[in-house]
């Protein structure tokens, strides 16, 4: 896609959206290209061995095209392969490490990439590390709020579903985008239906479809969700239903997979 | 065109407060000298081409335009441009000098100019951008068709030669080419903004050409991208608009279009994010603007994109209604595709953040229909209740009403069903549903058994509606009703007046039929059989009620003790296809009847006959059972258990098959039967349990089911069932034992799974009995021993502590499995589990119930009564310990037997008395505890001892010696 739309635009000049730059509080800008980070300075050679080194903390801003591998991890992370995704964005997590509060910088979309990375992993602690980390680094509060509903998740997983619960209502009571409220109702989904409280949990998981139309991440888990929560509602037309809409309109993502295993068995 | 503008020519400079024209005219035509002497001095061309090349840089346009214009007179007056400088190239360069002063006009003349003699190659490209652009721009859209057109050749330009065709051709009302040209883009440009717009565009014509499969498909492809789409807004107008425009033809379509649709507070946010995206983007482009045709083109593409959006918001801005219009369509379009769950999400929302909303009315009424849809008839009875308190004079309430009334039946809440009709018919009497609702009322009465109810409703619609839809329906089932009410003769009248007034009614079959059935039912056998005689001859012999009426001819022939001819007529309905109810009983009645005549081979041959002829038959058991049974009054024991064999060996392998048990629980009753006198007089020893379990292995087991796991588990079963019949508890444990050791859960029928995982869980093997349930209510849910697995997994969870799952798994054995054997267990089991949760008042009515019932009379009693005191003692008020200590009194005294429950009664009596502070009651009670030997081994007497020990301390002795108080 950069590439592609960087020919684009070579009738204008070079684009600022091709770009791999360090802003400088003077002013200065140094492309990616002629620098090394090393230690807590970027490096550029000056030839004859001479170099001059800035420190990071004079960097204010990054001017970055979103590094492919952010996509490519977050696609893995989609179709459920975890140990995939955290290989393919690790790199990233750590080349932003050193910027990671500044704007223009990929670290929180990378960080969260592989916090969800480590969850499909079932990594539990790891996860947890890394959506604290998250949380008390990421300056973008909707990573924040993501990275809390991990957290939440966490709880959840470990049978603690009243914390998590609890922190849903804490993250709630905050504007969130659309997106953590469909995370946000699937969680709470899965809380009802651990509880065999069925119709609870279609009535979150719905949601989503209902209201989220456009969240096309999490969809087929909020269909997955629906699906099994109308069979233990004792639903099994509607139950078929939902796992053949995973299997048609989401027949790449993990939940796919599993909808066909599941509505074989019904 | 880069390329030129690396072009470096050796230039003079000027000063720059020289005037714009006069500089031009100095610089390409004269020079004023030092001494005023006018002199023609030629500025030669590479220099004014340098000079216009710097003016560009300093981006003073029309300068250059001026240089450059006078190049290109004097090259067509025939001076020859610098080498390395072609005419095409000047050309463009004025053209898009031209064109950037908004000189449209000039910068179209010189683009043609050039394109006269340079068709191919970049420049030409270049300039057919500048021309069609330079068209566009001074309205001449057909013009700029073509050109465009010719610049799709370019691989430089094709994207935006395709997306300007697309723009001009709208502008020129060639839809239908801009169609095309957007197609075309789509399927290859990188998906970025502009393809985002395009694909805006491509829907919204596609919607103007009314080719809605198309404008779908668009939509469809732009939601995989909704990252790119910067008017977002624009985006939701258009779904709208979509989504309504499919709605009557193409539900499926219109929701995916609802469905992108953002509610205001997302889009506002969003669009936020996208609008200052780009802003900041037009800042960029302004900043490094070159001057160039791209340059600009973009910064008017962004400048219109953000226009265009602001537009779309202030629409959607003036729209209050907005979220309540997009959740009903929403909604409405859900519950259109089934999806009542949705649809009822998405009203309960509407409803509650839009209470005064435009919308609200039909969310009303559409949200009953959900929760009618899917089932949900105590919610579905929650918004008709807010409905009617928040609408009262809806039009749309009669059709709620009528749509929860019908689901209401469907799910078997006759209650709720007559509620809605009441309120319905009493409360919108005028409305058009009155009359469907009136009908229904008076079926609903009559499937609920309520007949003197069906009979006022039925007349209440033929008083009202003598000729109305439903008339016809009505006055029979008054009839119908009179007459199951017993009053034959007043239905005969009521059936006669049907025939008269609808002679070729639906009824009138039945309708005579009925009438028989009547003077039968007054023992007017003679008008009976009148009746019958002229209804068989004038009904086909193929008529569904032909077996019907011959039963009824043999009841009448039978009550007039003309045993022979009832027979016949009986054996006549037995030759016609009958309904099971039917053929029960008409095979019941001649089983009675050759009794009666002791006959019992006839009665015996017509079970062979139909087990013969009807194998699968779920009545194959009873005939083995009558088989059985008539035989062995015959004395023909031997050849019963013989031929009670022979039927069960077709199913013996099947699992599914779990009336197999009952037979061989009747063949088991027959092989426990102590063997008849010899002619000797001399009663033979009975059979060893050796040989029965070889009689049966004979029975039962062939070459081909040997070894077969449900057969081995079904012969233990009944050799376990003898075992029973003569009380031999240990042999018929230790067979069920083996059952469930030996056969895997898989293997045994539901008939053996409930009782062989019983067996387990009392042995303590929980896992094993686990399986068993599972087995049960996995596999075989709807048996009539599903009951058992619920149970049995509700013990299971309630053991473990799970009381969430427990009192899920009781309660299916009550509401899904029809508690058929279990209902004491399952009831209990809900009791003890409320109470273990510490929900008091729920756990007391349960315990009430089972306490206060005389068939469940024993141990549960006990159970119940105990528990009842346990829940006063945690209520714990004196007036509740009181009526404790009551309770567990009435178990030691009046329910001695129970011993487990005893010694719980003592020791809480002893506790509750403390409580009381009553503390030699208290020891007077452990005491007495104590005293009674059969409670020694259990662990509350230990706990008795522990506190008479701390109570003996605390006492003087005089109080200590005491032994009164616990009873």
């Amino acid at each position: 896609m950069k590439t592609i739309l960087c020919a684009l635009l070579a009738l204008a000049a070079v684009s600022p959206l091709c770009a791999q730059r360090y802003l400088l509080k003077d002013g200065r800008v140094l492309n990616h290209a002629d620098v090394t980070l090393s230690g807590t300075n970027l490096v550029r050679s000056v030839g004859d061995g001479a170099e001059i080194a800035y420190p990071v903390s004079q960097v204010i801003r990054l001017d970055w095209p979103e590094p492919e591998e952010i996509a490519q991890a977050r696609e893995l992370v989609l179709t459920g392969k975890g140990a995939e995704a955290e290989e393919k964005i690790t790199p990233i997590y750590r080349q932003f490490a050193p910027f990671s509060k500044l704007p223009g910088s990929w670290w929180s979309e990378a960080a969260l990439i592989r916090a969800r990375a480590l969850l499909a992993q079932e990594k539990n602690s790891e996860t947890e590390r890394a959506a604290r980390e998250l949380m008390s680094t990421s300056t973008d509060s909707e990573t924040v709020a993501a990275a809390q509903l991990i957290m939440a998740r966490i709880q959840m997983l470990l049978d603690k579903a009243d914390i998590a619960d609890a922190m849903l209502d804490e993250i709630m009571r905050k504007d969130a985008s659309a997106e953590i409220e469909a995370r946000a109702a699937i969680l709470r989904g899965d809380i009802a239906y651990a509880r065999k409280d069925f119709e609870k949990a279609l009535e979150f998981y719905l949601q989503v479809p209902a209201f989220y139309g456009t969240e096309e991440a999490v969809m087929p888990v909020a269909l997955l969700g629906s699906a099994r929560a109308y069979q233990g509602y004792g639903d099994k037309t509607r139950a078929e239903r939902a796992y053949l809409d995973i299997i048609v309109t989401y027949p790449d993502s993990a939940e796919a997979a599993i909808a066909t295993t599941e509505s074989a068995a019904l | 065109m880069s390329g030129f503008f690396l072009m470096r020519l050796p230039l003079r400079r000027f000063s720059p407060s020289t005037g714009t024209a006069r500089f031009a005219c100095g610089l390409g035509v004269a020079m004023i000298t030092a001494t005023g002497a006018q002199a023609q001095i030629q500025v030669p061309l590479p220099q004014i081409l340098g000079e216009a090349d710097m003016q560009i840089k300093a981006r003073k346009s029309a300068d250059a335009a001026a240089l450059l214009d006078m190049v290109l007179a004097r090259v067509e007056k025939g001076e020859p441009l610098p080498a390395g400088v072609s005419l095409a190239t000047v050309q463009l360069l004025a053209a898009n000098t031209y064109f950037q002063l908004q000189n449209y006009a000039r910068a179209e003349e010189i683009g043609t100019a050039l394109l006269k003699h340079t068709t191919t190659g970049q420049v030409a490209a270049d300039a057919r951008l500048v021309l069609g652009l330079s068209l566009a721009l001074q309205k001449k859209f057909a013009e700029a068709v073509p050109v465009f057109q010719a610049l799709e050749e370019s691989t430089v330009h094709r994207d935006k030669a395709l997306m300007y065709r697309s723009m001009a051709a709208q502008q020129a009302d060639q839809p239908l080419v801009a169609i095309d040209a957007l197609n075309r883009l789509l399927a290859s440009a990188p998906r970025d903004a502009d393809w985002a717009d395009s694909a805006l565009t491509l829907i919204a014509l596609q919607l103007e050409q009314g080719n809605l499969p198309a404008a779908r498909r668009g939509l469809e492809l732009l939601r995989g991208s909704l990252n790119t789409v910067d008017n977002l807004a624009g985006l939701n107008v258009l779904s709208l608009r979509l989504g309504d425009t499919l709605l009557t033809t193409d539900p499926a379509g219109a929701l995916t279009a609802y469905r992108t649709v953002l509610p205001r507070a997302e889009l506002l946010r969003l669009q936020k994010q996208r609008i200052d995206r780009m802003e900041a983007l037009l800042a960029r482009q302004k900043a490094m603007f070159h001057g160039s045709i791209s340059d600009a083109d973009m910064v008017r593409r962004v400048e219109s994109r953000i226009k265009a959006t602001k537009e779309a918001l202030d629409e959607i801005g003036k729209r209050a209604d907005y979220d309540a219009t997009l959740f009903y369509r929403l909604g409405h379009t859900f519950l259109l595709r089934g999806g009542a769950w949705e649809a009822a999400i998405v009203f309960e929302r509407l409803i509650k953040e839009y209470p005064q909303a435009e919308e609200r009315e039909l969310a009303y009424a559409e949200l009953v229909r959900a929760y009618a849809d899917s089932g949900r008839v105590d919610k579905m009875r929650i918004a008709l209740d807010d409905f009617m308190r928040a609408l009262p004079d809806s039009k749309l309430l009669p059709q709620s009403l009528y749509v929860a009334a019908q689901a209401a039946f469907e799910k078997g809440r006759a209650d709720l069903q007559l509620e809605f009709l009441e309120v319905g018919i009493s409360r919108f009497p005028e409305a058009e549903l009155a009359e469907f609702m009136l009908l229904m009322q008076a079926n609903a009465h009559f499937a609920g058994g309520r007949f003197e109810e069906a009979h006022a409703s039925a007349s209440s619609y033929v008083t009202k509606y003598p000729e109305g839809k439903f008339a016809e329906d009505a006055t029979y089932l008054r009839a119908m009703a009179t007459l199951v009410l017993g009053r034959a003769s007043d239905a005969v009248k009521e059936i006669n007046e049907y025939l008269a007034k609808y002679p070729e009614g639906r009824f009138v079959a039945d309708g005579r039929y009925r009438i028989a059935a009547a003077f039968y039912a007054m023992q007017d056998y003679p008008a009976a059989e009148k009746q019958l005689d002229a209804w068989l001859a004038d009904y086909p012999e193929g008529h569904p009620q032909r077996g019907e009426a011959y039963s009824t001819q043999g009841d009448v022939y039978a009550g007039q003790n003309l045993i022979e001819k009832a027979i016949a007529s009986y054996r006549a309905a037995l030759a016609t296809p009958l309904g099971d109810d039917q053929l029960g009983y008409v095979l019941d009645e001649l089983t009675k009847h050759y009794q009666s005549k002791r006959d019992y081979n006839a009665a015996a041959v017509i079970w062979e006959d139909f087990a013969r002829e009807r194998p699968d038959h779920p009545f194959v058991i009873n005939a083995a059972y009558w088989i059985g049974r008539l035989r062995s009054r015959e004395g023909k024991t031997d050849e019963a258990i013989g031929q009670m064999g022979e039927i069960a060996r077709r199913y013996i392998t099947d699992p599914n098959r779990d009336a197999v048990e009952r037979l061989l629980t009747q063949m088991a009753a027959l092989l426990a039967r102590n063997p008849r006198p010899g002619p000797d007089g001399v009663r033979p020893p009975p059979p060893s349990p050796r040989q029965i379990a070889a009689r049966i292995e004979r029975e039962l087991v062939t070459n081909e089911n040997h070894g077969q796991p449900t057969v081995k588990a079904r012969v233990l079963f009944t050799e376990a069932e003898v075992a029973s019949l003569r009380k031999d508890a240990a042999l018929r444990d230790q067979l069920l034992a083996r059952i469930g050791n030996e056969i895997p859960p898989e293997a045994l029928p539901p008939g053996l799974l409930g009782r062989v995982g019983d067996l387990l869980r009392e042995q303590g093997k929980l896992e094993a009995a686990r399986a068993c349930y599972d087995q049960l209510v996995l596999r075989y849910p709807r048996s009539m021993y599903a009951d058992f697995g619920y149970v049995g997994l509700g013990e299971l969870a309630y053991l473990a502590g799970d009381y969430d799952s427990a009192l899920v798994h009781f309660t299916n054995a009550i509401d899904r499995a029809g508690a058929r054997f279990k209902l004491l267990e399952a009831t209990l089991g809900r009791a003890k589990t409320l109470l273990a949760a510490n929900r008091l008042e729920d756990a007391k009515e349960l315990f009430e119930q089972v306490a206060g019932t005389r068939a469940w009379r024993g141990e549960a009693t006990a159970q119940s009564i105990y528990s009842l005191g346990e829940i006063l003692l945690k209520r714990g008020s004196s007036e509740d310990l009181a009526q404790a200590q009551a309770h567990f009194q009435r178990v030691f005294i009046s329910y001695r037997k129970f011993t487990p429950w005893v010694a719980r009664a003592y020791l809480s009596g002893g506790q509750t008395f403390e409580k009381l502070g009553k503390p030699a009651e208290a020891l007077a009670t452990y005491r007495e505890m104590l005293r009674d030997e059969r409670l020694a081994s259990y662990p509350e007497t230990a706990r008795a001892r522990e506190r008479i020990a701390v109570l003996e301390l605390q006492l003087p002795a005089t109080a200590t010696a005491s032994t009164g108080g616990a009873s």
